[in-house]
């Protein structure tokens, strides 16, 4: 079997890459700057030509600018426009199926989501123009399910190895010594989960896209993948920290309303000293939100469940950094 | 401290404690003194072997209370055989693999017990058992002796197994294999009995993890309280690959010793975890439980069990004694656990308090944690707080469990089916409009019949409208 990542240079990239490649599959890689095939996205043509040369049985599409870019007409044109040529070129005749890799946030309106599942409605209005991009993004690719069986991927709070977000941003808070504030309860639910369990179920979804019976139940689907685990908020960067050997001594709670006052304050300070605020009010009530999924249906069709703990993913995750450390 | 100083302290313990001691009533009443000899008797053994027990079972439904109480007899029977010293290993080991055959006998009793064998009389008065035992339904009997023999064999299998009786469990498995033995049998046993009676939901068949949980999550727990009074009784339950780990000499003595503390609470909280991962199996088990005596009797003993891990999880008091959880606090859980909702919130409390106790240089720090979301999770997808419903997400504050289930029947897209449809309200109105005609029809007959002068009247009318 043969798969084409588009974005498979990229953080999940380098993920599905691994795994695809452990299960036998033979991987080509579609991006911008580096791969087997370079492709830009917005070029229909260029991407239409880059799937008959390859040829793949699956299609998997991965690409999409960071979160963190803030970069709307970047997130539109990628995530949205971009999908739309990656599901027109798998209308190629050797591609069986095709997996796109959308967002859990698709879901999230800013209140707070309590073992949500596919049943949730697509937020409306949108949250911010990220997740309204990935959730137009993820109509779009759905709609090749006309043509190719499709199906979508929404995985919640990806960390892992080549990620430079999630822990990386946690070990700078011990590096700043701030390990001690603790924003609200402590008691919200959050979802962490491993790239390496993002890109096994990419693998799943695609064999369910590829067999008979399970197809039926499976295309044009979207599912939630997370770690199966959720676990309050802070716990995640205590774990972590407690790996680096660093245990805060003690822990100062600050309630969630007392945090948006400090969060506001900290905005209007850096308005003025015109440096990025280290807390906003966003940040503050990200912190205090209930924000898990259930799994449920990816179990039921795609017969998900997580290959990596969170353990094994955090460990991973810290040995790479480690390194990357090492070879500076 | 003993129990009044206790209550003193708690004093909102002391309405339940009270309550429970004078005011109980049964859910189905009956009286002992009405039942024959035989069962006399039997409720007689039942009160001398558990205390604890013999509220619950009272209170049973009428047709599984003989059956209940019979089954736990025989498997106090083959358990006080078991755990005698006294008896060598090639008197004890028959008698366990063959006990379930004796339930066939029309005479049965062992008095070979040591005379400090404080249930022995179990065994001397057996006949008592086994005459009521054969006035059970034959289901139930058949239930009763498959089970008893399944507990006997796997008794055997650890009296005669060699490395487990000088180096005791050593592996995880091992220790859930044990509590398997020795208390998920039970859980089985009681299943399937209910299962006959259609007292639980059938779909539990094809979740044996479940049943297996509720004696495991009970025996673990039980196991890791009693570290003291079983190392003054020269004996370890406690699977070694774990406490070693946290032993500096493979002593799981040390632990008691105060420069050891540290080593003792952590090894105590990752058995702690592993007794947690089994309790949202518990919850789940328990949704299955129809009759409302049955949840009670399932219920208590899992609250009083996550009540207690709270109880010890990292608690040093429990390297030096035997602790506890306070009569009040029990009595409180009792009169607490009557429904899937109220159990729901108690595990929710006590994983809590756990999980606000956990620090992160525990080494099962992230273990605890993730148990505790699962509980978290998994009371959600019982009693969801928020539905996707109508392409909205609606909180279910306030809401019953009827209307939460209903809500999650529908689906996230159906029409909100309050409003009838069209031709439901065009039913409605033809109904309406022709029984008021019906009444307006034969009140006005009545009327009339009754000399009524209808024609004076409308003449009235008309000339009030002219």
């Amino acid at each position: 079997m043969k798969v084409l990542i588009f974005g498979g240079a990229g953080f999940l990239g380098k993920h599905l890459q691994r795994e695809f490649t452990n299960k036998g599959w033979t991987v080509s890689i579609a991006d911008v700057t580096s791969g087997d095939v370079i492709v830009d996205l917005l070029d229909a043509e260029n991407v239409k030509q880059a799937v008959l040369d390859v040829s793949p049985d699956v299609i998997v599409h991965c690409a999409s600018p960071p979160a963190e870019h803030k970069n709307e007409k970047l997130f539109y044109a990628v995530n949205v426009d971009g999908t739309k040529n990656v599901a027109e070129a798998a209308r190629a005749p050797s591609v069986k199926a095709f997996v796109y890799t959308s967002s859990a946030s698709v879901v999230f309106n800013g209140a707070d989501l309590i073992n949500a599942n596919e049943d949730y409605p697509i937020a409306n209005p949108p949250f911010d123009s990220y997740t309204d991009s990935k959730a137009k993004g993820e109509a779009a690719a759905l709609a090749a399910d006309e043509w190719v069986p499709t199906c979508a991927i929404r995985p919640a709070g990806i960390f892992g190895e080549h990620d430079r977000q999630v822990i990386p941003g946690m070990l700078q808070v011990m590096e700043r010594g701030q390990t001690r504030f603790q924003i609200g309860s402590n008691n919200n639910l959050f979802d962490y989960t491993y790239a390496g369990n993002v890109a096994y179920a990419h693998i799943l979804a695609a064999e369910a896209l590829m067999e008979q019976e399970r197809s039926k139940l499976a295309r044009g689907q979207a599912f939630f993948i997370t770690n199966m685990s959720p676990i309050p908020f802070f716990a995640m960067p205590r774990a972590i920290w407690a790996h680096c050997g660093h245990t805060p001594s003690s822990i100062i709670k600050i309630p969630k309303d007392l945090g948006i006052i400090i969060g506001g304050i900290s905005e209007i300070v850096s308005y003025f000293t015109g440096r990025e605020p280290g807390l906003n009010r966003f940040r503050i009530k990200f912190s205090c939100a209930v924000r898990y999924y259930s799994c449920a249906k990816a179990q039921a069709i795609l017969g998900y469940t997580p290959k990596y703990t969170l353990e094994e993913g955090i460990k991973r995750s810290l040995a790479w950094l480690d390194e990357t450390k090492k070879e500076k | 401290m003993n129990t009044v100083g206790q209550l003193l302290l708690h004093p909102h313990e002391l309405k339940d404690v009270i309550q429970y001691k004078l005011y109980h009533e049964r859910l189905h009443p009956w009286d002992l003194e009405n039942e024959p000899e035989d069962v006399q008797e039997c409720y007689k053994l039942l009160k001398m072997t558990s205390r604890s027990f013999v509220r619950v079972i009272e209170d049973l439904n009428p047709e599984l209370r003989k059956a209940i109480m019979i089954f736990y007899l025989v498997l106090r029977a083959l358990d006080t055989i078991e755990d005698d010293m006294t008896i060598p290993n090639e008197v004890k080991v028959p008698i366990l693999n063959e006990f379930y055959t004796y339930l066939d006998r029309d005479e049965y009793h062992f008095d070979g017990n040591g005379p400090n064998e404080k249930d022995r009389l179990v065994l001397v008065e057996f006949n008592y058992i086994l005459r009521e035992y054969k006035k059970l339904k034959k289901p139930y009997q058949a239930l009763i002796q498959s089970n008893c023999q399944k507990m006997g064999e796997g008794m055997a299998k650890y009296c005669e197994d060699k490395q487990f009786n000088s180096e005791g469990i050593k592996t995880l498995a091992q220790y859930d294999e044990y509590c398997y033995y020795v208390a998920a049998i039970v859980g089985v046993g009681l299943t399937e009995i209910m299962l006959e009676a259609d007292f639980i939901n059938p779909a539990i068949k094809e979740h044996p993890e479940l049943v297996d949980s509720m004696g495991k999550f009970l025996q673990k727990t039980n196991i890791i309280r009693d570290y003291r009074e079983d190392l003054e009784d020269g004996r370890v339950f406690w699977p070694s690959d774990i406490w070693a780990k946290y032993t500096k000499n493979n002593d799981i003595s040390e632990f008691t010793k105060p420069d050891m503390i540290q080593n003792a609470l952590y090894c105590n909280s990752e058995l702690v975890c592993d007794a947690l991962r089994h309790a949202p199996d518990c919850l789940l088990y328990l949704t299955c439980v129809k009759d409302q005596s049955l949840f009670d009797f399932c219920a208590i003993p899992q609250v009083m069990a996550i009540a207690t891990l709270e109880l010890i999880f990292r608690n040093p008091e429990m390297f030096k004694r035997n602790v506890k959880i306070r009569k009040g606090t029990a009595v409180s859980l009792i009169y607490r656990a009557r429904s899937v909702r109220s159990v729901c919130e108690i595990f929710l409390e006590y994983a809590q308090r756990i999980h606000e106790r956990v620090t992160s240089d525990d080494p099962n720090y992230l273990a605890i944690e993730i148990a505790y979301g699962k509980i978290q999770q998994t009371v959600e997808s019982i009693f969801p707080s928020q539905l996707p419903v109508e392409g909205k997400v609606v909180s279910t504050a306030g809401m019953s469990y009827q209307q939460i289930q209903t809500l999650k029947k529908r689906g996230p897209n159906a029409k909100n089916q309050e409003q009838p449809s069209k031709s439901e309200l065009v039913n409605l109105y033809a109904a309406f409009g022709l029984s008021f005609l019906l009444i307006f029809g034969s009140l006005t007959l009545a009327a009339w019949m009754m000399g009524a002068r209808f024609d004076l009247v409308w003449g009235d009318i008309s000339k009030m409208i002219i």
